[in-house]
């Protein structure tokens, strides 16, 4: 006689790692969906305009395979332009990944030191992230082109060239990067900080390490991984980034002040549709050189960068 | 200081709520306000130079006349709805694959790109039909503008409006300082042209300059003849700069902006190599034709020429080595060479094109608006530059003075000529043909044939004539002007200018492919190793000459190969 | 006081750049502000000194009433309230959905070590560095093709992405440095991996996650190209004033005291929020929420 435990036949389990798969699936669709119709979908055609080039005949593209590359560095060569633009890259980089870095974290760390006027001193830090870029380029550019030049003759009795105009501009460019970009790093700075554990650091000032001696050993260690992100976040826009040159100069600014970034755009804007596969095709160049090195770099930093232990 | 931040989230709170409510079954708003009894046509009209007043009055006509038009459904009557925008062309032509808009007035165009594209309609039959006023738009066009706008065999769009950069001076300001020349008061009156020309002939010799004020005995200026429009003006370079010495201690000569600078030097540019060059223009961009006038070598003053060169694609490189190049660069050379020339002004990068026209308008009457403190006499814009200042209120502004528009006379000045030789030839200006006219391709079919009489009635004689009165500017067209009263002192010296005889408008286009494929080669001619724009080298001391070198040598015969062999024969 | 200097002369080296940074944000606010109530005409002569030609406090009103756009094709106008909603509904909506997506999606490459996560992840830092040519035309297209262009709610599907670069990073870095034994706990204790994500692991995100909301709404807040292409009848904040500084000629609206007073007028509300709120966003942000 079949008794009741007989009839129950036992329920099928799904596996553990079944269901974190399933799960991991129907969470990603939506972004991947996503990111295959307005990322691939839409710029797809952009970056397989690289191995193309405009027929006249069949107004269209055609696939001409590496001809876009090698006419890129045969530009790279001749163009006058690109012996600016990369050195004028690299600076901008450099300048931001040290003086910036540096700047921040220094005064980010004054702040979570809570020391005298820190939240006065905070609140002015950011207060250039929540003015529209425009206006702040707007005044900046009145200010150093006409205000400051007439402050320093009337005070000083010094005549200077209007600082965006003359040899100067390139070095005032770099420093209106710094000064108007602290808000976004300050925050997040002073927010690794703030999520160090008090103990930690209690137990450092008992042991005698204060101020910098505090910063280079406990505080830098434990938020190393915050700054690694922004070098590599710099790094991996050294070839995008336009040091707000439309800002200041919408499409004419001096050769000798481009970026690479700055040149993509301009050209972008006023390219013809026949121009789009060379311009295609020098940015894919650019990443494939960017992507390993930012990640050679990311390795590199996190092997030789100081233990939180 | 809770309670107020407890109300003023719930402030922002219902702001959001009611903001996200307003989503829910918003309807139409585009369609809101038209009328269901028309057809509507929809015009995308660019808000520049020319201003809108002149869209409207042809609604107001069109709407008029097409007031019994029997469209689809039973709709009687045309609704033509402006869309008034500040994109130009180049940021137009990212829409205009799904744009709602039919007709286009814009400026700074690819047309090219468009028809590659298929974002323009074919209008051959616009152009080539017979229109209200008994004529063809087709016969209102230039040979160069037929080869121009047809692709294919087809018309694809219409120029709008014209502009063409170079100087303007204060004929008041002229006429106070007595900054005309005298007649027989400058060398060009002598010269072979002026004297053979002209019944009337300077007697003598030239003994020095003299001036006159505008009512006295001015000389025959650039074209040689008296009794024109340019009279009194300085007919060469050499002549133009001792004009500025003379003024320069009661005038400042010149001013342009600081900031855009680059880009309306770069008309001055080209007015200058254009009247140099002449006929030659159209070779230097169809690559069909013969050059005489390419540099083989400077030695000072000097300039040897190659002897007359045929021009092909293959050769095309040549056409940057003309001596137009050359002397348009000296020019600007000469301009820079004293700073008292120009308004200090201009050396800050936030000196925009409209602070420089407000500089230049109000110094007559306040020389606080020029560091240099004195009025400004000339103003380096282009053609459309009046219109613009008047949309900026700077004319309103004239009242503080006790002064209005009606008191401000410009007038545009043609460039001088290189040297005396050249007095007399005829003046050639140079267009870019960049603002157009056209339909969208993307329009209804049942909406064609509309948007076409639409079209055409914009480009009638009666039009055409009201563009100019109402606007100030001239249709890049052939047409004449009823009555030149209503027009301001800057606006008939541009008619006047185009009704001479003397004039010439070149347009610097081409149907050669190998021009219509590269545009953008060709859209900074004087680009260099230097700097894209050839006043930056120039304004850090580098010479003409030096400059001229670097715009041949990035145009070599190698790297013109390396870049266009595909269209050698 | 010399055990004083020695323990903080580093601070007091910071403290003058902090101050000489405070005095020269402050002294071009200060020339900002002085120069928006001069006369629009007379800025040309007088860059630098106190109005010669009376103090013009209207000019506040004439850009309150300037600062429009026409949408529709001009058949209706908005203004600059209709833009502060404009703006918050844009803003607001594409920095949540967009800090979610980033955040959710950072979690999953953290703790599902699928060979897709390190794709993720990869993808993140290429599109960071691969500049895009020509293919806005394409977007726009599409967007007109799904219907969502000219619709804030639109712009909130395009931004629910996770290509956000550092942001998407940070999230990265803050779920990888969250021990697994949190996780494991809860799954023992019952907990669906739905429950683990949203009870347990982002919670613990949550002052990241507001820092990077916040980055990000004022990142979009600022914005003006977007709306200008996407949603052209519904201006922003950002849209409007880059029409009033760069666009609107009418009369005297064009002048550097004009567009500075566009400017502040702006800014003002936005100012008196962050006033109000700002000791509660910028106290409990931070990175990294794992504590003890």
């Amino acid at each position: 006689m079949e008794t009741n435990t007989e009839k129950i036949k036992p329920k099928k389990v799904m596996s553990r790692s079944r269901k974190k798969l399933i799960f991991y699936i129907l969470v990603m669709a939506y972004p991947i969906i996503q990111f295959s119709i307005f990322y691939i979908g839409v710029n797809i055609n952009s970056i397989l305009l690289a191995f193309k080039e405009y027929d006249f005949e069949g107004r269209g593209y055609s696939w001409v395979g590496f001809q876009q590359f090698s006419d890129c560095i045969t530009l790279i060569k001749t163009e006058a332009v690109f012996r600016y633009a990369f050195k004028n890259s690299f600076i901008t980089y450099l300048v931001s990944a040290v003086v910036s870095s540096l700047l921040a974290l220094f005064f980010s760390f004054y702040i979570y030191k809570k020391k005298a006027g820190s939240t006065f001193f905070r609140i002015i830090l950011f207060v250039p992230s929540i003015i529209s870029p425009l206006v702040l380029a707007i005044m900046f550019n009145n200010m150093a082109e006409d205000a400051l030049p007439r402050y320093a003759l009337s005070i000083f009795g010094a005549e200077i060239q209007p600082l965006l105009s003359g040899k100067s501009a390139f070095a005032v460019l770099n420093f209106y990067k710094i000064w108007v970009g602290f808000g976004t790093s300050i925050l997040i700075y002073n927010g690794s900080m703030a999520a160090i554990d008090v103990s930690v650091t209690e137990a450092a000032k008992l042991d005698g390490a204060t101020g910098l001696r505090e910063f280079i050993y406990i505080i830098f260690p434990l938020i190393y991984s915050t700054f690694v992100t922004f070098f590599i976040v710099g790094l991996a826009a050294l070839f995008t980034e336009q040091m707000n040159l439309y800002s200041f100069y919408g499409t004419q600014a001096n050769i000798s002040l481009y970026t690479i970034g700055y040149y993509l755009y301009e050209k972008t804007a006023s390219a013809s549709i026949t121009e789009y596969p060379l311009l295609s095709a020098f940015g894919l160049m650019l990443t494939l050189v960017t992507v390993p090195v930012v990640f050679a770099v990311k390795w590199l930093m996190r092997k030789i960068g100081p233990s939180v232990n | 200081m809770k309670k107020i931040t407890k109300a003023l989230n719930l402030i922002l709170a219902c702001v959001v709520g009611f903001g996200a409510l307003s989503f829910v079954g918003c309807g139409d708003e585009k369609n809101k306000d038209i009328d269901p009894t028309k057809t509507q046509l929809e015009i995308n009209h660019y808000l520049g130079g020319v201003g809108n007043a002149w869209i409207y009055d042809v609604k107001t006509r069109f709407e008029a006349a097409y007031s019994d038009y029997q469209g689809v459904n039973g709709k009687v009557g045309v609704e033509v709805r402006i869309n008034d925008q500040k994109k130009d062309g180049e940021e137009l032509f990212n829409e205009l694959g799904m744009t709602s808009d039919e007709i286009f007035f814009t400026d700074k165009s690819k047309l090219y790109d468009m028809v590659l594209s298929d974002y323009v309609l074919d209008i051959s039959s616009v152009v080539t039909e017979q229109n209200a006023d008994g004529k063809t738009i087709e016969s209102k066009l230039t040979d160069q503008q037929k080869s121009y706008f047809k692709m294919d065999g087809k018309y694809y769009a219409l120029p709008h409006y014209e502009s063409f950069g170079g100087l303007t001076y204060n004929v008041n300001i002229f006429n106070e300082y007595e900054l005309f020349f005298a007649k027989g008061g400058c060398p060009s009156e002598f010269c072979e042209f002026t004297q053979s020309n002209n019944a009337d002939k300077a007697a003598g010799s030239f003994t020095g300059y003299k001036y006159t004020g505008e009512d006295g005995d001015k000389s025959a200026g650039p074209d040689g003849k008296y009794g024109t429009y340019d009279d009194g003006l300085p007919a060469t370079y050499d002549e133009f700069f001792v004009l500025c010495d003379k003024m320069k201690s009661d005038v400042t000569p010149f001013i342009w902006s600081g900031q855009f600078g680059k880009a309306y030097m770069g008309y001055l540019f080209s007015a200058l190599y254009a009247d140099y060059e002449g006929s030659e223009v159209k070779t230097a961009f169809d690559f069909n034709g013969t050059l005489t006038h390419i540099v083989k070598s400077v030695n000072g003053d000097v300039v040897e020429f190659e002897p007359a060169t045929k021009i092909d694609n293959e050769k095309g490189y040549l056409a940057f080595q003309s001596a137009g190049y050359y002397y348009s660069l000296k020019f600007v050379e000469r301009m820079l060479s004293d700073t008292d020339y120009y308004s200090a002004n201009l050396n800050s990068n936030a000196h925009t094109h409209t602070q420089a026209q407000i500089d230049y308008v109000l110094s007559e009457f306040d020389q606080k608006f020029n560091q240099n403190g004195k009025p400004i006499a000339m103003l380096v814009e282009g053609s459309y530059w009046e219109n613009e200042a008047k949309d900026y209120g700077v004319f309103d502004r004239l009242k503080k003075y006790g002064k209005s528009a009606a008191d401000c006379r410009y007038a545009y000045m043609p460039v001088p000529k290189v040297s005396e030789e050249l007095v007399g030839t005829k003046y050639t200006t140079g267009e870019g043909l960049g603002n157009i006219a056209f339909i969208s391709s993307k329009i209804a079919s049942e909406k064609v044939d509309l948007a076409k009489k639409f079209l055409m009635f914009c480009y009638t004689d009666e039009s055409l004539d009201k563009f100019t009165q109402i606007s100030g500017v001239r249709r890049a067209i052939k047409y004449d002007v009823s009555s030149t009263d209503s027009l301001s002192y800057y606006a008939k010296s541009i008619v006047d200018l185009k009704k001479s005889e003397n004039t010439d408008v070149i347009y610097m286009v081409s149907d050669n492919p190998l021009y219509l494929q590269n545009q953008s080669y060709f859209s900074h001619r004087y680009s260099s190793e230097y700097d894209t724009y050839a006043l930056v080298p120039l304004k850090e001391g580098k010479t003409a000459l030096e400059v001229f070198n670097k715009i041949c040598e990035k145009r070599s015969e190698d790297a013109w190969k390396a870049q266009f062999e595909n269209y050698f024969s | 006081m010399k055990k004083f200097l020695k323990n903080n002369w580093v601070f007091i080296i910071i403290f003058i750049f902090l101050a000489v940074y405070v005095l020269s944000m402050a002294f071009m606010i200060s020339w900002g502000l002085l120069t928006s109530v001069k006369d629009p005409f007379e800025y040309s002569y007088n860059k630098t000194g106190f109005p010669e030609e009376g103090w013009y406090f209207s000019n506040y009103v004439e850009a309150f009433k300037s600062i429009k756009v026409g949408v529709y094709k001009n058949t209706q106008t908005v203004r600059l309230p209709g833009m502060y909603l404009n703006t918050i509904l844009y803003a607001g909506g594409c920095a949540f959905l967009s800090t979610l997506v980033s955040c959710v999606v950072a979690y999953m490459c953290a703790k599902f070590r699928y060979a897709l996560s390190a794709v993720v992840v990869t993808v993140v830092l290429v599109t960071m560095s691969l500049p895009i040519v020509g293919s806005t035309p394409a977007a726009l297209q599409l967007a007109s093709l799904l219907g969502i262009y000219d619709t804030i709610w639109g712009m909130w599907i395009m931004s629910a992405h996770f290509q956000t670069g550092i942001h998407f990073l940070v999230f990265y870095d803050v779920f990888c440095g969250i021990p697994d034994a949190y996780m494991d706990a809860a799954e023992i204790d019952g907990a669906s991996e739905f429950s683990v994500m949203t009870r347990i692991m982002i919670p613990l995100a949550k002052n990241v996650f507001a820092t990077i909301f916040l980055l990000r709404l004022i990142g979009l807040w600022n914005d003006y190209q977007t709306p200008l292409l996407y949603i052209p009848d519904k201006p922003t904040i950002a849209y409007g004033l880059f029409y009033f500084t760069k666009i609107n000629t009418s009369n005297d609206t064009f002048s550097v005291p004009m567009q500075l007073t566009g400017a502040f007028l702006v800014l003002l509300p936005v100012l008196i929020v962050f006033c109000f709120f700002q000791s509660r966003i910028m106290t409990n942000l931070s990175i990294g929420g794992i504590k003890g």
